[in-house]
């Protein structure tokens, strides 16, 4: 599902990933831990395509990246629900609207778009925003409306990039099993945080199922 | 579908300020150029009038007769410039003064009942190339040196085939600029509300909108300041012109085609512009990534 082979990447002359290699199966939920400033995101952003490795393969959804094309890479970014660590809101448009944005570039019928969106806005507790902006709306508000629209497509690879950082323990926990609810409809999960113990705490507390976790420092991952 | 429009209007929605300066500056220079349209086209119609009238009318001397005058005309029609001749008779001549004069011809001919003072003269039509007043003064120069001729004058037809050549250059002068000042407002006014639309467009980038999607908005949006913009311009040129019609006498409004014709230049400028600015910001922005 997700197979780094060698990755190398670097901004300029600043290296961030050395020969990095991990492989997450089809169906498996798995933890990316990292301190600041480790690499995370650029990991991240290299699985869906935002950057692409100076060296080695990647290969995610069974599409290796370095033969995605322009006309065939929005079709393979459709499949993959990305939180993105700075949510990424479109601030001119309310919390509901934000949300329906991925359902309306898939062409999702408008009945079914306003029941996908109501529920969601619900599970998350946004209903009451639904109309606000996103500058109206706290940070912990914005975190969980950027997690909404990254699972309302239901997508086959969920990346989330420190999805818990603004949000206290217990929502924290609750996000992680709405995550650990996609895993078990069959979606693959990664979730990067910079807190090393989110996977245990998560697993003790929520009596989950034991995750994988990938720690990555000084540019190399281990398991 | 529906929402590749709704991005479209979004897009065209967000630009509001921008919208309106680059409208306003469309407008601006479309009545500019309907300006030296319309002086245009009054020139034309004017020469289209002129065109039936000779360019010089040559008179004979009293002394040449009728045959002699003839034969001179046909010489003088072998002449490169010269299209053709008309050669009006002594007696013609007289009966267009009668009836020019309308109830005072009557009056002429009985004052003049004996003789007629009128001269025979030669309508002289010259090739419209060499319509020109510099031209004409040379043929007629050319012409008055002959004796069988007394004197040469002009119609008027070269000051104004010189008019309309000046207002010809002029005009598409006029064109290119306002073309290429419509390209950069319109190019402008897009790439700044791209800027205002830069995050929304990167994150559909990044949750699978087609370039196609990204981009067709930048081409709608061109098209939508093109057509507005010209329709402006032309309606705030209409209220000129209908303020000022008791000055401009008899002249006409802008044809119908020419009027269509701008609205449809402004489209297709306002989509090149729509594909230079897109062209433009993907660049950057791919850059950045």
């Amino acid at each position: 599902m997700i197979q780094l082979h060698q990755v190398s990447f670097a901004y300029q002359n600043l290296s961030v990933l050395e020969r990095a290699s991990f492989r997450l199966e089809r169906g498996e939920f798995g933890f990316l831990v990292g301190e600041s400033g480790a690499g995370k995101t650029t990991l991240l952003k290299l699985l869906y395509r935002e950057l692409t490795p100076t060296e080695g393969s990647l290969s995610v959804l069974g599409q290796s990246l370095a033969d995605l094309t322009p006309s065939t890479l929005p079709f393979f970014r459709r499949k993959i629900g990305v939180v993105f660590q700075d949510w990424k809101l479109v601030n001119t448009k309310t919390v509901e609207q934000n949300l329906a944005i991925p359902q309306k570039l898939i062409g999702t019928k408008r009945r079914i778009l306003h029941e996908n969106v109501n529920n969601l806005l619900h599970q998350m507790g946004l209903v009451h925003h639904k109309n606000a902006l996103p500058p109206q709306i706290s940070n912990n508000e914005k975190q969980r409306l950027a997690i909404a629209r990254a699972i309302i497509n239901s997508p086959l690879l969920l990346l989330a990039d420190q999805p818990t950082e603004t949000l206290d323990p217990k929502l924290t926990l609750e996000m992680l099993s709405l995550f650990d609810a996609l895993n078990f409809q069959g979606a693959t999960v990664l979730v990067a945080t910079a807190d090393p113990e989110l996977p245990e705490r998560y697993v003790r507390d929520k009596n989950a199922a034991p995750k994988r976790v990938f720690k990555l420092k000084d540019g190399c991952i281990t398991t | 579908m529906r929402y590749k429009i709704q991005n479209i209007f979004t897009h065209i929605g967000r630009a509001d300020l921008h919208n309106l300066l680059s409208l306003i500056a469309l407008a601006f220079f479309i009545v500019i150029l309907n300006i030296f349209l319309f002086i245009h086209s009054s020139v034309y119609k004017e020469l289209d009038l002129k065109e039936m009238v000779p360019s010089l009318i040559a008179f004979a001397n009293d002394t040449v007769v009728e045959e002699d005058a003839q034969v001179f005309a046909n010489q003088i029609q072998k002449k490169d410039h010269i299209l053709y001749i008309d050669y009006i008779s002594k007696e013609e001549n007289f009966n267009r003064a009668e009836k020019q004069f309308g109830s005072l011809g009557g009056l002429i001919k009985n004052g003049v009942s004996d003789s007629n003072p009128f001269p025979a003269s030669l309508e002289i039509y010259v090739k419209p190339t060499d319509g020109s007043r510099k031209k004409l003064e040379e043929i007629a120069f050319d012409i008055e040196s002959y004796d069988e001729i007394d004197d040469v004058i002009f119609t008027g037809q070269g000051i104004l085939t010189d008019l309309f050549r000046q207002t010809n250059r002029t005009t598409i002068a006029s064109i290119a600029i306002t073309i290429l000042l419509t390209l950069l407002i319109i190019r402008a006014a897009l790439l700044k509300t791209a800027q205002n639309r830069h995050e929304e467009i990167q994150l559909l980038d990044l949750i699978g909108a087609t370039q196609w999607h990204l981009r067709i908005p930048f081409f709608m949006h061109g098209i939508f300041l093109g057509i507005c913009g010209t329709v402006l311009g032309l309606a705030c040129f209409y209220l000129l012109y209908c303020l000022l019609t008791f000055q401009l006498g008899v002249l006409e409004f802008l044809p119908f085609y020419q009027l269509i014709s701008i609205v449809v230049a402004g489209m297709i400028i306002g989509l090149f512009a729509g594909i230079l600015a897109q062209r433009k910001y993907f660049k950057s922005y791919s850059e950045t990534l």
